[in-house]
């Protein structure tokens, strides 16, 4: 046989509107201020402390760099700034600790019925990770993360629905894109299949 | 080799509908066209169609490293010499090339003749790949053709296949596709190609030419600002070494589908060379550069083509004198090549243009275009074909 035996294939063509990409589903996550909101929220002080920590260290690699105080200052506020190791680097303004719905569900329902099995919410399959988050200056009321996405109302500790890829994002520093639309122009038609 | 009248199938323009073919119909003109089909016998696909392009395809490769080592050579292809270095390290890295199409004169007797290779941005893949193989199966369920009917086209499991091969090495890298904004038909085959990868396993995402950014790290990005690594374009290389971008061409490391030596393949001067290099093969005709076209013979005919053109555009056939057939467009400014005039074979009127696919270095597929000028184009009708006997 000359020709493809089947051809099952999902076509993107026929869905409509699958040009804005995957859907983002929603997670749970927990968002506190500092360890002692995260502890009121009735996890061990211990647990807050080592989830703090783990977004502390992600937090001094990934935050963004500012040459002088000025220049974060401009972005994040006056005195919201700290200098680490020569370069200039917003405060984090608290911290999230991403879970998917069903994990914080069930720690909750741990968490009412006894308060001893508290940790189990944050450790297993469900856990993914401790991040850092920030509050900018022309934003001041939202978290958002070191991606500079908004991540939630900063009103809204405790156990809030983030979206998947906020959550989940890949921590990596992005250049600011300097031009668009460089390629495209010697276009005379529309066309050029063949 | 037969042009037989059939019967469209009732749910067709549904079907078209419900896969995303929109652009069935173009400016008004039926495109996708199976009120007709060609019958071949398989020894025709294999011995005529199947094996030359597997041949062709290795004359080409051997012609790109032979252009790659010479700069008069390089000369030859109109291409600004600062973009030399990229197409040359693309091809002694061996950068993975995906698909390409041949262009053949073909009426059932006697050799295929190459009139021109698309190796860089070929279109009408959908048609091929998937509807043609639904409309064969449809047709065979419904009675209409016999149980034994074949279809030369493997183009999408093999189009799979290569894109898993390509993931093995890609592993966590996001293959985005591009295509230029306002042509369903461009955005269609990107979509379909996207679908293909996906199905093999590979992470997407999208992003038109027109938006694609340049960043201080010298990486393109998307519209959201994230970098791209790897791409499939539906756009023109020898666009993109005269766009805005073309200066950071060479400093971004990423790579591309097609690669940069694609430019090579998809241009016309391949066809001079191809003579030079294998003069009197029965798959070529004989083609000149325009200081020795004066070798063609004008009493039989001879076609200018430019270098650059796409879809049919700016080509003139002359025979003894008189213009027998020309089209417009606007390219030409880069030169031109001369082939000997080999006229498609005539089914009632109807001047079919052979496609034949390759994916990677294999000969999948093949699809017919029928005209009823000689110069085919880009609203050139699509039609199926069967293989029986």
């Amino acid at each position: 046989m000359k020709r493809s035996k089947h051809i099952k294939l999902t076509l993107l063509m026929g869905a409509t509107g699958s040009l804005a990409g995957c859907g983002d589903s929603e997670e749970s996550a927990l968002l506190f201020q500092d360890t002692m909101e995260c502890n009121s929220f009735g996890i061990e002080f211990e647990t807050c402390q080592a989830e703090y920590q783990q977004a502390l260290e992600q937090h001094l690699n990934e935050a963004p760099r500012y040459a002088t105080e000025q220049l974060c200052e401009g972005d994040f506020g006056f005195d919201r700034c700290e200098s680490n190791g020569g370069i200039w680097q917003p405060l984090m303004a608290g911290f999230m600790i991403g879970l998917v719905a069903e994990a914080v569900d069930e720690g909750l329902d741990a968490l009412k019925k006894k308060r001893k099995h508290k940790r189990a919410m944050l450790g297993g399959k469900y856990y993914s990770g401790a991040k850092p988050l920030y509050r900018s200056r022309d934003d001041f009321f939202s978290y958002r993360n070191s991606n500079n996405d908004f991540v939630a109302s900063a009103s809204s500790s405790g156990s809030t629905l983030v979206k998947s890829s906020k959550v989940n994002y890949k921590a990596k520093r992005k250049p600011v894109t300097r031009k668009r639309g460089g390629f495209g122009r010697s276009a005379s038609r529309s066309s050029w299949g063949g | 080799m037969f042009r037989s009248s059939s019967q469209p199938r009732p749910h067709w323009q549904q079907l078209a509908k419900e896969t995303g073919f929109n652009f069935h119909t173009m400016h008004g003109e039926t495109y996708w066209d199976e009120s007709v089909y060609y019958q071949f016998t398989l020894q025709q696909i294999e011995q005529d169609i199947e094996d030359p392009s597997v041949e062709l395809n290795q004359m080409l490769l051997e012609l790109v490293s032979k252009v790659c080592d010479d700069d008069e050579l390089m000369q030859l292809f109109a291409i600004p010499e600062q973009q030399w270095d990229l197409i040359r390290r693309s091809w002694f890295r061996r950068d993975p090339h995906l698909y390409g199409r041949f262009d053949f004169s073909y009426n059932g007797n006697g050799p295929a003749k190459l009139l021109e290779a698309n190796f860089d941005t070929p279109t009408s893949l959908f048609e091929a790949g998937y509807f043609q193989w639904r409309w064969l199966e449809d047709m065979v369920d419904a009675g209409q053709l016999p149980r034994q009917s074949d279809q030369f086209n493997a183009l999408q499991e093999a189009l799979i296949k290569h894109f898993r091969q390509l993931h093995r090495f890609h592993r966590a890298q996001r293959l985005y596709f591009s295509c230029c904004k306002d042509t369903e038909e461009d955005l269609g085959t990107v979509e379909y190609m996207r679908s293909c990868a996906m199905e093999a396993g590979l992470k997407t995402g999208f992003c038109f030419v027109e938006d694609i950014g340049l960043n201080d790290a010298n990486q393109l990005t998307d519209l959201n600002n994230n970098p791209i690594s790897w791409m499939f374009k539906l756009y023109p290389w020898e666009f993109m070494f005269t766009d805005e971008f073309a200066p950071a061409l060479s400093n971004l490391k990423m790579q591309w589908l097609e690669p940069a030596w694609k430019a090579i393949i998809s241009n016309k001067a391949i066809l001079p060379l191809l003579w030079q290099m294998y003069e009197g093969h029965p798959n070529l005709l004989p083609a000149y550069f325009s200081k020795d076209k004066h070798k063609l013979d004008t009493a039989a005919g001879i076609v200018k083509k430019p270098l650059f053109s796409r879809e049919g555009a700016n080509i003139e056939i002359t025979k003894a004198g008189k213009t027998l057939a020309s089209s417009g467009g606007d390219y030409g400014d880069e030169g031109f090549i001369y082939q000997a005039f080999h006229a498609l074979p005539n089914f009632d009127g109807n001047y079919p243009l052979i496609g034949s696919w390759m994916v990677k270095d294999e000969a999948v597929a093949m699809s017919i275009r029928e005209d009823s000028s000689l110069i085919t184009q880009d609203l050139s009708r699509f039609i199926p074909h069967i293989i029986l006997g």
